[in-house]
């Protein structure tokens, strides 16, 4: 294969950016010195930018929906901080937090807050069947601790059943 | 240079040369040997006769959940009866790929059936492609020698399990996982173990079961089309699968809670570990209750993950349906996926 159809086979991959910096150097050098690559590469980049001219149809990428919820949710939670400040400072709402944080540590250590020793909340009922589900494929693969499995299926069991 | 100082420096070199050829020899021979040790212990399975006794600790939910078992295991059937101070013990029966659960708090039996005959073969391909396993040394477990093989990610280079396995009958004797960040998830260990002793047939009967037993069909096999019609979402498989994890299998799966509502559920497997992907219709006929209420209430306007150390999960709602991830994975790689779901 002559340097030229190498070159004019990495094309793509150069304008797409997917070559290492010693390949891209490689295909400069032989570009400012063959003008039928050169040529080769300004009809690549002709046809990549009429594409982008005519894609009307483009699906978002994943996790682009997440991503602008937190920047939005962020954004809020800084502008909010000021506010609670201020709040904060009047002698009367500043009494009322108190009492409020101190009810809900009573709550915390009293009542029914399910929360382990480890400091792990327990997986929502909805989850907690999930587990299950998962654990019983899972303990099929041979060389899996079944028993331990086992174990899990009886521990999400009550949850998943609703005997809470 | 003199004939003499020639034949001492060929003497050198032929040593060094000596001492490479010998050392390759030993590292491939050793790599050769856990690989064949590893691909016996997963094929071996189905032919061994055993009574054991055993003792597990495994975490989830930041609790360490200890449990002695007996396991009774003849070629295709294993009974496991875990041991314990309830009056009555749970226990699992598999035969012939069905799994059958006894729940005695909740009585109930959990029937899982899967179609993986031929799986197997295909595991420990997968297994050895994504991760370097080693003999790393000789130990005695319940009285029985057995090689320590270190599996190792070849992804990201950490520990993923050490297993002992029996050097004469390649069962497994004791085992210690890591989770996908590399903290110990869970022990297996062997307390007695006692090769071709008889097993009564009738301790895999479960016909002698309580009729007032509820039986509950939790997971078979089904094909794509078939759940899409009998669920009414679009089934989609993730766009994204983490590098090395293969598609395995589509089930109907039933939750065990008392609205009896239904997912779909994808599986894959790197060979050693495993993620479900469940999708479940928001329009259930457990409305009203309390796990509908989770389904439809919970918001989910993004991914919304929990940890424990054995499965991580994230669920996300998706259209009609709400799309749940449960694997040992890292978080992000769990949001990725359950967010690749159309």
């Amino acid at each position: 294969m002559s340097e030229c159809q190498k070159t004019q086979n990495l094309l793509s991959d150069y304008r797409t950016g997917l070559l290492s910096p010693k390949m891209c150097r490689d295909i400069e050098a032989h570009i400012s010195r063959c003008p039928k690559c050169a040529k080769e590469l300004r009809v690549l980049d002709d046809v990549m930018a009429l594409i982008e001219r005519n894609i009307t149809d483009c699906e978002p990428p994943v996790g682009l929906w997440n991503r602008v919820y937190n920047r939005i949710t962020q954004a809020q939670h800084t502008n909010s901080k000021a506010a609670i400040g201020r709040w904060l400072l009047q002698p009367l709402h500043a009494v009322g937090t108190v009492i409020a944080i101190a009810a809900l540590v009573a709550a915390i250590m009293i009542g029914d807050i399910r929360q382990n020793d480890m400091g792990y909340s327990v997986a929502s009922h909805s989850h907690a069947e999930y587990i299950q589900g998962h654990v019983l494929y899972a303990a099929k693969v041979p060389l899996a601790d079944r028993v331990g499995y086992l174990s899990i299926v009886v521990a999400t069991s009550s949850e998943a059943s609703g005997n809470q | 240079m003199s004939v003499r100082k020639l034949i001492k420096a060929f003497l050198v070199l032929g040593a060094i040369a000596a001492a490479t050829v010998v050392l390759y020899l030993r590292v491939s021979s050793r790599i050769i040997d856990a690989d064949r040790i590893i691909t016996e212990a997963f094929m071996h399975n189905d032919k061994s006769n055993y009574i054991a006794l055993v003792e597990t600790e495994i975490a989830y939910m930041g609790k360490k959940l200890q449990a002695k078992a007996r396991i009774l295991h003849s070629g295709n059937n294993e009974k496991i009866i875990r041991l314990g101070p309830e009056h009555e013990s749970a226990w699992s029966i598999t035969k012939n790929g069905t799994t059958y659960t006894y729940l005695p708090k909740d009585k109930i039996l959990l029937i899982s059936n899967s179609n993986h005959s031929e799986a197997n073969r295909q595991r420990i391909r997968l297994l050895l492609s994504n991760y370097r396993v080693a003999c790393i040394g000789e130990e005695s477990v319940a009285g029985h020698k057995a090689y320590l093989i270190e599996i190792r990610s070849r992804r990201f280079g950490i520990t993923s399990k050490k297993l002992w396995i029996d050097k004469r009958h390649h069962t497994l004797l004791r085992s210690v996982d890591y989770s996908a960040t590399g903290e110990k998830r869970g022990i297996m260990n062997t307390i007695r173990i006692s090769y071709n002793t008889r097993i009564d047939p009738a301790e895999f009967d479960i016909s002698s079961l309580d009729p007032s037993v509820r039986k509950l069909i939790v997971c078979r096999p089904a094909e794509p089309a078939n759940l899409s019609r009998t669920l009414k979402i679009s089934l989609h498989p993730p766009k994204y699968v983490p590098k090395g994890y293969i598609s395995e299998g589509h089930y109907l799966y039933n939750s065990q809670c008392n609205c009896n509502h239904r997912s779909a559920q994808l599986t894959y497997t790197d060979g050693l570990n495993t993620f479900s992907v469940f999708e479940t219709p928001i329009n259930q006929p457990c409305r009203g209750t309390k796990c509908n209420m989770l389904l439809e209430d919970s918001g989910h306007k993004g991914c919304e993950l929990q940890g424990c150390e054995m499965a991580r999960t994230g669920q996300i709602r998706r259209g009609n349906k709400i799309v749940t991830v449960v694997g040992d994975l890292a978080s992000k790689e769990i949001r990725r996926i359950a967010e690749s779901v159309q």
